[in-house]
């Protein structure tokens, strides 16, 4: 049974994070699969470091972060690749990468020493490149596109990584407003078709809370509440902070 | 053009030009007796100039170029910086130094001595390089500091080695500036194959390193998290760097320009930045490049044969500047 077709788990458990001073303390969280959860705060409050810490390239000062039984600190960096992935915010490159050569880099975890393609990897660059509506650009090269077009091309490497967890980290900072409710209904449907677990960082909260299950809300003094999308959204702090009135 | 025809053009290019820096030179030598010279009836005079002069300094031309423009390769990707090259790491920097010390404080009658111990001394500067190098990049995380301190490495042994140059005796600096030109003619026929053979295998062995180095464009969280053992991977593109760069300046002096330059040229010919391109794209474009600039540094219209590194600079920097501007409108 592939990965794809189990209902799979993600948490931290009783886990703290920061770099040289402590960002998030004791934090617990644990989300199944199918969902979109949305993360909100204000800025600095901690949400790339939350999500860096999530995908294993800041390990916690304490507790774990477990996918169903694994620890995900206690593998490779290679298996770790099969199981969690992230988008960053900001993707600057120096060298004309193409699309198409970009997006092949999500079948990495997979590929042999020379990262050969086997006709299953390209099937699944061509349906990602599909998905993100990116097919008709997909010999150009990355250093001549747009922010917003960048950014599709690094969501569909994502999406060819196929990892149970996704996570983004501002995916739709650059992308107009048609293209956003784009991101949000595919994110909506490759969560329930592929039972993942997408975990997304947005300042765009009128989507967030139109389009996902859970929210995760880190409140100024780095207090951080996790409910469903209609709790979370009837709290004070949030009607405070995230609404316009 | 398909990858492998531009393959197939380049290896005929180096093919001939191969053929012709053995033809030309000082003395003119026909084709023919070129290709006389590896039969039976071969002339003594001929036999001399191609197999004993001309030959070694074609191989080594060619080892030269392969590994400076496979190091610029690594150094770019590695910095994720297309000005990055073996010279900004300060590898280069410390094994001219460790040269200069040999060269400039010695005492005038150790010729012998200093000819034997500059490789030495060479590849133990650029081994030292490299020793720097490793422990800070396992302490330091970002590219762009590691780049820097590289530059103030070099920096530091450029104004060690000018203080050593002020002090020196007016022929001690000849000697040292001379080398510090680049020579592709001073590699003996035992060397030499020590040297073709330590080049061909590191580079060879960066096949290893595609995924790795591919990844390594999006940045070193990026490749973690598409499964690459990054410390690993760095700590492999640094040594191979530095054993490229180290044994190149050890055997032929501290060759400038190709490191930077042939890694532009490569993308923009094979108008891809996969590295399994890259790679051999960097090793047969740098062959003929710095066979090129073998054949020019020694045309007869020169009174003598010219520094190498004259000539790397001279005829490769208008080309990569045409190459720029020809390119801009593709590549953006």
């Amino acid at each position: 049974m592939s990965l794809g077709d189990t209902k799979n788990t993600f948490q931290a458990q009783n886990y703290s994070i920061g770099y040289d001073v402590p960002v998030l303390q004791n934090i617990s969280l644990k989300f199944s699969s199918p969902g979109v959860v949305g993360i909100i705060g204000n800025n600095g409050k901690g949400k790339t470091t939350l999500l860096k810490s999530l995908c294993g390239l800041l390990k916690p000062s304490a507790g774990k972060i477990i996918f169903n039984d694994t620890d995900i600190y206690g593998i490779t960096n290679a298996e770790r690749a099969k199981l969690v992935s992230l988008s960053f915010s900001s993707n600057h490159i120096s060298f004309p990468i193409s699309v198409y050569e970009l997006v092949c880099m999500g079948r990495y975890p997979y590929t042999n020493h020379w990262a050969g393609l086997n006709q299953n990897d390209k099937l699944i660059i061509d349906e990602a490149l599909e998905l993100c509506r990116i097919k008709e650009f997909k010999d150009k090269f990355i250093t001549g596109l747009s922010d917003g077009e960048k950014q599709k091309v690094f969501i569909a490497k994502l999406i060819a990584q196929q990892t149970p967890v996704m996570l983004f980290d501002e995916p739709t900072a650059f992308l107009d407003y048609s293209s956003k409710k784009y991101f949000f209904q595919l994110m909506q449907k490759i969560a329930t078709e592929q039972q993942k677990i997408i975990l997304i960082s947005s300042h765009d909260i009128d989507f967030l809370t139109a389009y996902t299950d859970e929210l995760v809300m880190i409140e100024d003094d780095e207090t951080v509440v996790c409910g469903t999308t209609s709790e979370v959204t009837q709290s004070t702090y949030f009607k405070t902070h995230f609404t316009r009135v | 053009m398909k990858f492998g025809l531009k393959y197939i053009l380049l290896l005929v290019i180096l093919g001939v030009l191969f053929i012709l820096d053995l033809s030309w030179g000082a003395t003119y030598i026909p084709l023919e007796k070129v290709f006389g010279v590896f039969g039976s009836n071969a002339c003594v005079n001929e036999t001399i100039v191609v197999l004993g002069f001309r030959l070694p300094k074609a191989i080594a031309a060619l080892s030269a170029g392969m590994a400076l423009s496979v190091a610029g390769m690594l150094m770019q990707t590695f910095f994720r910086n297309p000005l990055a090259g073996p010279y900004v790491l300060g590898i280069n920097s410390l094994a001219s130094l460790a040269v200069a010390l040999l060269m400039l404080t010695a005492g005038t009658g150790v010729a012998v001595i200093i000819d034997c111990g500059v490789p030495f001394a060479a590849s133990v500067g650029a081994f030292a390089g490299l020793l720097v190098l490793l422990s800070l990049a396992r302490k330091i995380k970002s590219s762009v500091h590691l780049l820097m301190i590289g530059m103030m490495i070099g920096f530091l042994a450029s104004a060690i080695q000018s203080v050593l140059e002020y002090l020196a005796t007016a022929a001690q600096v000849k000697n040292f500036i001379l080398w510090n030109m680049a020579s592709l003619s001073n590699v003996t026929e035992y060397d030499l194959v020590t040297f073709f053979v330590i080049v061909l295998v590191t580079c060879l062995s960066c096949l290893f390193l595609i995924k790795p180095l591919n990844a390594m464009l999006l940045g070193h969280e990026q490749a973690s998290l598409l499964g690459v053992n990054i410390k690993v991977a760095k700590i492999f593109v640094l040594l191979a760097t530095a054993v490229l760069s180290g044994v190149t300046t050890a055997y032929c002096g501290p060759i400038g320009f190709v490191g930077l330059a042939m890694p532009y040229m490569v993308r923009v010919f094979f108008k891809t930045t996969n590295h399994l391109h890259q790679l051999f794209g960097c090793m047969l474009g740098g062959a003929c490049f710095m066979i090129s600039c073998d054949i020019i540094s020694n045309l007869p219209i020169f009174d003598n044969t010219l520094p190498i590194n004259i000539i790397t600079s001279l005829f490769g920097a208008p080309y990569v500047l045409w190459l720029i501007f020809k390119n801009k409108a593709s590549f953006d």
